[in-house]
């Protein structure tokens, strides 16, 4: 609270020490990557691994090149971005209109809860060949895919949320004649934020899962091609390579959310 | 004036009916300062269900100046147990909610609850979240929450009993002041003997459940103020005190 108050010497240790750690941490952290890409590469200059099988770094290096030299890279980034993207909002967009339907009407909770009980179990992916005759074989069907192996998490997650908002807060609310609908606005929405945000951070891993494997399944570009393609024609590199982009991606788009979540958190005061 | 007229409620559950109340007839004066003592699950939170037109009675009617109660009434506020302020709004904001439920508050909605918050020593905490205030603000915040949606009547369900002794005594003393000032009929539902009998013009004991009035005592001490503190010392407190300690121990 008080900034200009005086630090005493045991505090100041303490506040030392926790830098101190900090900085061993990261030390640590880029320690055990430069070692391992160093072992890599060493094992496989020394032939200890076979590097057109294993791959190394130096060659995902210079796969890597190749695909920014074609003008290419930017374009797979693009698309399976852009999948992503799209699926995401579209899946979160979709079970948070559900959920609040299922909120809203108990009955219709009540009657379709083994259906969602199956859906949720059934691996999504099963589904792939029918999305794909039905939206083709295109990026609709792979965000399809994306939608489908996201929208049924979130519904029940956001859905059991939102029923287990204190019951107190919503009989104060009620005792003072509230609607469900200012019910739902001013006690279950709000009280579900933290919610929300979390079903954003597993939607988002799940909308990568997705989309891979719609690209898989159907795709004539995108991160996920690539990597069935140099699977296929056994250039381990361009797979490597691929996947080593697409963790870059990955953390990015974790970490936005992440940042999302701090922001909102602050705002909404827990 | 307030009244329940043979009230009776039953709980349907799937297992099979509860009689939680069986009759109770009330008056209740405008400005009269009522507690409900019962053993647990007696029914006494079921009662100001009723009386603020959460529940429907099974039998009987609850009427404020004749006129039935059929839903929540503008006329009655219901402070609960625990504060139930929300996390995530001011402590302006908790207090306007009630009047955001009717409709979109004004600049005077604004400007009386922020003079509520100064008169009983919030004022400086009106921007600040419920988190940053202690147990016995939070509790003040919330019974000015009930104070300012105006209404004639007060439910207050065991409101200080998520505190500890200490603050309990004095959360109770302002509470008790608070309401004086502002000139509230009010029905306290408590487990403690003493807070009953230290806060209340009238103290109404029932039975296990279904629940029925055992008795009711008018508590008339020699004290020279309505200060719960000050009523705890007056000489006849204790013989309240025993009366309705053995009422509660013979059932
Ligand atoms: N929603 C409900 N459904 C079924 N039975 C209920 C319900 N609410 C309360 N009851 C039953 O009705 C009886 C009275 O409950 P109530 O909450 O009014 O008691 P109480 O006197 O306020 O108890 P306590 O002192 O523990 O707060 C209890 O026996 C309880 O089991
Ligand atoms: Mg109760």
């Amino acid at each position: 609270m008080n900034a200009q108050k005086k630090i005493s010497p045991g505090h100041q240790r303490y506040l030392d020490n926790i830098k101190k750690t900090e900085k061993k941490k990261r030390l640590w952290q880029i320690s055990l990557l430069l070692a391992f890409l160093i072992l890599w590469e060493l094992a496989g200059q020394m032939r200890w691994i076979d590097p057109f099988i294993m791959s190394q770094p130096s060659r995902v290096w210079n796969s890597l090149a190749n695909l920014v030299r074609e003008g290419s890279l930017g374009l797979h980034i693009a698309v399976t971005t852009s999948e992503t993207l799209i699926g995401f909002a579209l899946a979160t967009i979709i079970g948070l209109a559900a959920a609040i339907a299922l909120w809203w009407f108990p009955l219709a909770a009540k009657i379709l809860d083994p259906y969602l009980v199956v859906l949720n179990a059934l691996p999504k992916i099963a589904l792939g060949p029918i999305l794909i005759v039905w939206a083709g074989a295109g990026p609709k069907a792979i965000i399809a895919v994306t939608v489908l192996v996201t929208v049924v998490v979130t519904i029940i997650n956001l859905y059991n949320g939102f029923i287990q908002t204190d019951e107190g807060k919503i009989h104060l609310l009620r005792s003072f004649g509230a609607s469900r609908s200012q019910i739902f606005l001013k006690v279950v929405m709000p009280a579900n934020v933290p919610n929300l945000i979390s079903a954003l951070k597993i939607n988002i891993g799940l909308a990568w899962v997705g989309v891979i494997v719609g690209e898989f399944l159907v795709s004539r570009a995108g991160l996920g091609y690539l990597i069935v393609y140099g699977g296929q024609v056994f250039k381990l590199d361009l797979v490597m390579a691929s996947i080593f982009i697409l963790c870059l991606l990955t953390a990015l788009m974790y970490y936005a959310v992440v940042y999302l979540e701090e922001i909102t958190m602050k705002i909404w005061h827990s | 004036m307030l009244k329940l007229e043979r009230v009776g409620f039953n709980y349907h559950t799937p297992e099979g009916e509860i009689q939680a109340i069986q009759e109770v007839s009330l008056d209740i004066k405008d400005g009269e300062f009522l507690s409900i003592i019962g053993p647990s699950g007696c029914g006494k939170s079921t009662l100001l269900s009723l009386i603020g037109g959460m529940l429907r009675p099974s039998a009987g009617r609850v009427t404020i100046d004749d006129q039935e109660i059929t839903g929540p009434d503008p006329r009655i506020a219901w402070m609960p147990q625990r504060d139930q302020l929300f996390p995530w709004r001011t402590i302006l904001g908790n207090v306007l909610i009630g009047i955001e439920v009717k409709r979109q508050p004004t600049l005077e909605d604004r400007r009386k609850a922020i003079a509520l918050l100064e008169k009983y020593g919030l004022g400086e905490f009106i921007d600040r979240y419920p988190n940053q205030l202690s147990g016995g603000m939070r509790q003040r915040a919330a019974l000015i929450r009930t104070l300012a949606v105006e209404p004639q009547i007060l439910l207050l369900d065991e409101p200080f009993s998520a505190l500890d002794y200490q603050t309990r005594l004095t959360v109770a003393d302002e509470v008790r002041m608070i309401i004086q000032r502002e000139q509230k009929t009010s029905i306290l539902v408590t487990h403690d003997i003493s807070e009953g009998i230290s806060m209340s013009d009238r103290v109404v004991v029932l039975s296990k459940r279904p629940s029925v009035i055992k008795s009711c005592y008018d508590v008339e001490l020699s004290a020279v103020s309505v200060s719960p503190m000050a009523r705890r010392d007056a000489p006849e407190f204790g013989h309240y005190f025993n009366r309705i300690w053995k009422e509660l121990d013979v059932q």
